[in-house]
């Protein structure tokens, strides 16, 4: 149980909540967002707390601590990101994040499960409060409609998972990642790794199960679609790496050749795509595609080389969730909620606020890899892994594959600073957003220009 | 390792720091900013001079500094400055105060704030002709874009969005595959055991095996993108002609010769065996841009577009010194480096002078010659001539040595090589017969001139040109040992 304890901390929080918003009849209160990130910081302090040891447990791994931490990290970004949406948008404020603490206990237990069980039980904690947290949005339909799409999507890929998760079951007898002889099943178990492969590509955003990607996070609200993109996104693929790379490592003929194709397809699909959106919030999903397609060339390479690409890993998605969040902070800022935010509305943002619009551009290099940001070493780092496993053609695909992704990032950052505003640059609304933005910076900035510390920390905490 | 003072860690990161300081100056205080800037540029200069101080001509060795970065991956940030290196930091650091002062004609709005980026834009490029280890260099490599981007996005002229999503995608994309071949460097060598370095003085020594001639291309086709060589020239003339004046004095100065400094820093001595086997096509890419590069000019009309396109010809005749492989071939490309630099840097900021007027950059409108001003026409007649490679002035230095480092390679290289000469001198002295010397030209806009501020900058540049033409040995003495270790470890001539 004590392995389990930041989960219980912000399930509590969570609890915690629901009953404040009953007690209370105004729910739009600023206490909510200050509870929701105070269960947050508890669970944070519980991960780092002197003898919790990385948190390992029954059914739970040790080697996950990062990936928790930044389930964390990204939900506390998502809450700073919220506030202010809240009142703007008028959104029932407790129910919202009593959704949102319940979902961010389901992705630590997907991050952190070392049992097949328990990553579903977790997988569905998460979706479906997010599915909740989708339809929440006020406004036009979009937000109802990304809902239904996403429940529908994610129903489809939780059948398709909990059908080889039971073969899988049926093979093993157990539901552990590491339980028993999984080879033993010969083509019953070959086809039960294809089907969990095909649903965790689902969650996780490859090519070609990626279609709910740009409907789901343009339709919601900007808070919302900023925590399905870093925080289901970083939950999801900490449980794959682990899982594919380690327990179903027998296997690895199958899965690697059919993740090799879909990596190599979201590298380039998605960034190809992302160059005709003219929707901000459908251009970051795409580009989350293409992310996702160079963390699973991580995956790839941790078929050769476990340590240093789980380890890249969780380096690039620490990385990721700052540089997106921040990216997500400043849409919030400036969305009408209902409205869908073009590229045209961030036009003049960079002459009106240049110190936004420079944290802006900060995480948009990052995003498309240039030094001195995160992004940049968490990119070299992968790919460094990559070459290192002989996966060298992976490594060139995937700079190719950044520098297409660097004409839309580039052009993005054009439209902020050098485009002219056709109906006056878009008022940015102060609030703690702006803490989320801070972080932000900070972190992207930090690991880009001194990341040592931080990578033998990820590194020994993957591996100990 | 560094003894003592960390002098170059301190003229390295003196002009960012500076950079951030003048952006944060109001921006009604614009002269301030402007002083500030300059004085920064000028302290740089300063610590430049200090660090020259402490560099031993006759064996080569100058000052080092190296801590480790990221111990995980044997990254250093290791400086140093031999004498390649030192030659091209201080052409850097002489013609950013010009650059500076270049920007003071034009460029509406938010003047702080260009002249921080413009500081930001020296760090880079210091620092990409300091770095001993490949991931800093390449990490300086691209952070440069950055400023870059923004100088010519933001105050650049009318098709500056065009010219900067070009020059942007072509960088990029040629940077990104050398860090695959950074990587593979790294990899081949660490397969030997443990974890490796990115030294390049260690890697120097190593050769990368059977993956060699990949990562030779492919470090060789970002610098051939950054030169740029042909092929890979296609974003030059929007970028060199929207530029405002002193990005385009930095970016033609000193930003190509990054690429050839590459190729001297990285691809001879790490790769001896490919630069041998592949010289021939480089020498035939290289004249065939050189002459490429003289036609396009002669059959411009527009004054900015001709300098940009004589600097595409001159690049290719500096890559032609490199791959010549040759010791005279070597040390006049380094030598052409330094001089192109400050010529055109000077033809530039006199453009940018003389295309004032309102009637655009055309050659027939000039505000110079007998009609207009006459200091203007005779400072862009000096510098066309040092262009051209009159002798007295630095560049016929570099051109003799170049061409007679082409013979050396063949003697039909070198037949073209003087052609390519010959061209330069024709549409250069057609541009000064049009454009200035025109007996029956118009007077358009009553006489231009150049303000007593801009005259002096470019006779100081001038001035510069003409001592490196007579006390040659000033600038060869300093780039003999590194010339010598280049050709050593190439096997050449």
């Amino acid at each position: 149980m004590h392995a389990y304890l930041p989960e219980v901390v912000v399930a509590a929080g969570a609890l915690a909540i629901l009953a404040w918003g009953a007690l209370r009849p105004s729910r739009t209160g600023p206490g909510v967002s200050f509870m929701a990130l105070a269960a947050l910081t508890a669970g944070v302090l519980t991960m780092i707390m002197p003898g919790f040891a990385g948190g390992e447990g029954a059914s739970l791994t040790g080697e996950a601590f990062i990936y928790r931490v930044t389930v964390l990290f990204a939900a506390s970004l998502t809450v700073f990101l919220s506030h202010e949406y809240i009142l703007v948008s008028l959104m029932p404020a407790t129910e919202y994040y009593v959704l949102l603490l319940l979902s961010t206990v389901g992705m630590m237990l997907v991050a952190g499960a070392a049992d097949y069980l328990v990553f579903f039980l977790g997988l569905e904690l998460m979706s479906l409060p997010l599915v909740l947290m989708c339809a929440i949005g006020r406004g036009s339909s979009a937000p109802k409609e990304a809902a239904v799409k996403y429940l529908l999507y994610g129903l489809t890929a939780s059948a398709v998972l909990l059908f080889g998760l039971t073969m899988i079951y049926g093979i093993q007898g157990s539901w552990e990642l590491d339980g028993g002889d999984f080879r033993a099943g010969g083509a019953a178990a070959a086809v039960a790794l294809v089907l969990v492969l095909v649903g965790l590509s689902f969650k996780m955003g490859l090519v070609p199960f990626h279609m709910w990607m740009p409907d789901v996070l343009s339709g919601s609200p900007a808070p919302v679609a900023s925590f399905i993109a870093t925080g289901s996104k970083v939950a999801v693929f900490a449980f794959a790496g682990r899982a594919l790379a380690t327990s179903l490592g027998d296997f690895s003929p199958i899965w690697f050749a059919i993740l090799q194709v879909s990596a190599v397809a979201s590298m380039l699909w998605g960034n190809l795509s992302a160059l005709a959106q003219r929707d901000v919030k459908r251009l970051m999903a795409y580009s989350g595609v293409a992310h996702a397609g160079y963390l699973a060339v991580a995956l790839l390479a941790a078929d050769r080389l476990p340590e240093e690409s789980l380890a890249s890993l969780g380096f690039y998605l620490f990385a990721y969730v700052f540089m997106t969040a921040g990216c997500f902070a400043l849409f919030a800022a400036i969305e009408t909620p209902g409205e869908r935010l073009t590229t045209e509305r961030l036009a003049g943002l960079g002459r009106r606020h240049p110190v936004v619009g420079a944290a802006m551009a900060l995480f948009l290099f990052g995003l498309a890899g240039l030094p001195p940001t995160s992004g940049f070493m968490a990119k070299f780092w992968v790919f460094l892994a990559a070459v290192h496993a002989d996966l060298t053609w992976l490594a060139v695909v995937g700079v190719v594959a950044s520098a297409i992704g660097a004409v839309y990032y580039l052009r993005l950052v054009r439209v902020i600073f050098m485009d002219q505003p056709t109906g006056g640059a878009p008022p940015v609304v102060p609030g703690i957003g702006v803490f989320a933005l801070l972080l932000a910076v900070l972190a992207t900035i930090w690991l880009g220009v001194m990341p040592g510390r931080f990578l033998e920390f990820i590194r020994y905490t993957t591996h100990p | 390792m560094s003894d003592g003072f960390p002098l170059l860690t301190l003229l390295l990161f003196l002009p960012l720091a500076g950079g951030l300081a003048v952006t944060c100056i109001p921006e009604r205080l614009e002269r301030l900013a402007a002083g500030a800037a300059t004085a920064v540029s000028l302290a740089a200069l300063g610590l430049g001079l200090a660090a020259a101080g402490r560099f031993d001509a006759a064996s080569g060795i100058g000052p080092v500094e190296r801590f480790d970065w990221i111990p995980r991956f044997g990254i250093a940030f290791h400086l140093g400055l031999d004498g390649l290196s030192l030659a091209l930091v201080l052409l850097t650091l002489f013609l950013v105060p010009f650059a500076l002062s270049g920007a003071a004609g034009g460029s509406a709005g938010g003047r702080n704030r260009f002249l921080g980026l413009m500081l930001a834009l020296e760090t880079g490029l210091l620092g990409v002709f300091m770095a001993r280890d490949l991931v800093l260099f390449y990490l300086f490599w691209e952070t440069m874009l950055i400023p870059a981007y923004f100088l010519l996005g933001v105050w650049g002229g009318r098709h500056r969005v065009r010219a900067t999503t070009r020059f942007m995608i072509y960088t990029i994309a040629g940077s990104l595959l050398m860090l695959v071949g950074i990587m593979v460097l790294y990899v081949r060598q660490t397969a030997r055991g443990g974890w490796g370095t990115f030294d390049m003085e260690v890697l120097a020594g190593s050769a990368a095996g059977a993956a060699a001639p990949w990562a030779f291309l492919l470090f060789a086709v970002a610098f051939a993108v950054k030169t740029p060589v042909f092929p890979f020239h296609s974003w030059l003339a929007d970028a060199y002609v929207e530029a405002p004046t002193g990005l385009s004095m930095l970016m033609s100065g000193v930003m190509a010769k990054m690429g050839v400094y590459g190729f001297l820093r990285i691809c001879l001595p790490l790769f001896p065996g490919e630069a041998r086997r592949y010289a021939a096509v480089a020498m035939a890419l290289a004249l065939a841009g050189a002459l490429g590069g003289a036609l396009m000019a002669l059959a411009q009309r527009d004054l900015k577009r001709l300098i940009a396109w004589s600097s595409f010809s001159h690049m290719g005749f500096i890559t032609l010194g490199v791959f010549s492989l040759t010791e005279p071939g070597i040390t006049g490309a380094s030598f052409q480096m330094v001089s192109h630099g400050l010529t055109t840097g000077g033809l530039f900021l006199a453009a940018s002078c003389l295309c004032r007027g309102g009637g655009g950059g055309g050659i027939e409108s000039l505000a110079a010659g007998p009609a207009g001003g006459r200091r203007g026409g005779a400072l862009l007649t000096f510098f066309a001539l040092a262009s051209l490679g009159m002798p007295g002035t630095a560049s016929f230095i570099g051109e003799f040595l170049i061409v007679a480092g082409a013979f050396r390679a063949g003697a039909w290289t070198g037949l073209v090589a003087c052609l390519a000469v010959a061209m330069g001198a024709w549409y250069m002295l057609r541009l000064l017969r049009r454009g200035v010397y025109q007996p029956s030209k118009p007077v358009v806009h009553g006489g231009i001139e150049l303000t007593v501020r801009e005259t002096a900058l470019l006779v100081v540049l001038g001035i510069a040109l003409v001592v490196l033409g007579i006390f040659p040995g000033v600038l060869t003495a300093i780039l003999h040992a590194a010339t010598a270790g280049i050709l050593a470890a190439v096997g050449g001539a």
